[in-house]
């Protein structure tokens, strides 16, 4: 139990994939201009990631060694796919602001990683712990950066305006230099704290 | 197992997987992109329409807007233009049965987010209300004193492919149905 536990929260800190690992860090710096944007993304990418996870540990004794990377290629090819017509389906509005990214999961680095080093080689209920641990922190990941991007360069936080109509924003921050300069500024504050925690234990 | 019968049985299952989910969500997609539609075409007019009928020309694709008598209210039209800042901007403009503008709607653009993307803002937007083509000239401050449009600050090559786009839009429908300043 505790086992299962620490396989699910390494995913938000200790093992985060956008902020430790540095994964799947294309999608993580093109959608973050909105806080909305940044949390569909990562909750579509937690459910093909989910999905890869189960299928690829639930088969992984069946593949051929020699093939299993383009088998899990395939398998997440077709969950982003279901995501895709889900999404587009059902919630028209999300897919006209993330259309574009959303194929794009299929060569996010970070779900092929965890179908390698994790979903193959552990069974499924552990699988599904890690896949929802990950996912989470991709999200947790992706909130913070889109949020902190959203406030500082539109003034606005869920579409909602924070100080009136039109304010004096920080433009950069929406533009690509704001999302590698925010992330920087994420992941320099993640490590000073844990530096301190460090030097204090 | 031998690996390309594996590789064929992968393929297989999930080509049948995406068939089904596609059979599944074929019509609440049709049906989302023509509410999109319908709902991007009410944004733009004042008043609310009954009916909506299609008017495709080698031109362009005309969307009459009738109200519950079949009067003709407004007609709405696609156009788009190159001269964006990056990339096209596609917009949509409502004209009334005088000839004049509505509104319009950006369908797509790519231009600066922050800058050029307030193109799709009321407040730039409402320039454009009531403007026909008899004695206006479509044109941004900059470029000629005479202009109606007040160009965006650090965005003027956007604010002058909006207002040339919209004014392409109005020519057509002018062209299109041109008895309709008669009215």
């Amino acid at each position: 139990m505790k086992d299962a536990l620490q396989v699910f929260t390494r995913g938000f800190v200790s093992e985060n994939p956008v902020l430790k690992m540095l994964l799947g860090l294309c999608p993580v710096l093109a959608v973050t201009t909105t806080a909305e944007n940044g949390l569909g993304m990562g909750l579509a990418t937690t459910f093909v990631l989910l999905g890869s996870n189960t299928v690829i540990s639930a088969s992984a004794k069946l593949l051929p060694k020699t093939v299993r990377i383009p088998a899990y290629i395939v398998v997440i090819a077709t969950f982003v796919t279901i995501v895709d017509l889900l999404i587009k389906a059902f919630s028209p509005e999300l897919n006209q602001s993330l259309g574009l990214f959303i194929p794009l999961i299929v060569v996010n680095c970070m779900i092929l990683g965890r179908a390698e080093a994790y979903a193959s080689k552990n069974g499924i209920g552990y699988s599904i712990i890690d896949a929802f641990g990950m996912g989470f922190g991709f999200t947790f990941a992706l909130l913070l950066l889109s949020a902190m991007r959203e406030v500082l360069g539109a003034g606005t936080i869920f579409n909602i305006p924070l100080v009136g109509e039109d304010p004096k924003t920080i433009l950069v921050m929406a533009l690509p230099p704001g999302a590698f300069a925010g992330l920087g500024f994420i992941i320099a504050g993640l490590n000073a704290l844990e530096k301190k925690q460090k030097s204090n234990a | 197992m031998k690996p390309i019968v594996v590789l064929t049985l992968v393929g297989v299952i999930s080509a049948l997987l995406l068939s089904y989910v596609y059979d599944v969500t074929k019509e609440p997609i049709a049906e989302a992109k023509a509410k999109m539609k319908r709902e991007a075409i009410q944004k733009i007019f004042p008043f609310t329409f009954d009916s909506l009928r299609t008017n495709k020309t080698e031109k362009a694709v005309f969307y009459e807007a009738y109200d519950a008598e079949l009067n003709i209210k407004g007609i709405a039209v696609e156009t788009s233009t190159d001269k964006g800042y990056s990339g096209n901007i596609e917009v949509l403009v409502g004209v009334s049965t005088a000839c004049e503008v509505y509104n319009y709607k950006v369908l797509a653009h790519a231009e600066t987010p922050g800058l050029g993307d307030k193109i799709d803002k009321d407040k730039f937007k409402a320039q454009f209300k009531g403007k026909g083509l008899e004695g206006v000239v479509w044109k941004v401050k900059k470029d000629d004193k005479d202009g109606f449009v007040d160009e965006l600050t650090a965005a003027t090559i956007s604010s002058r492919a909006v207002t040339e786009a919209v004014y392409q839009g109005l020519k057509l429908v002018s062209e299109e149905y041109p008895k309709l300043s008669d009215k």
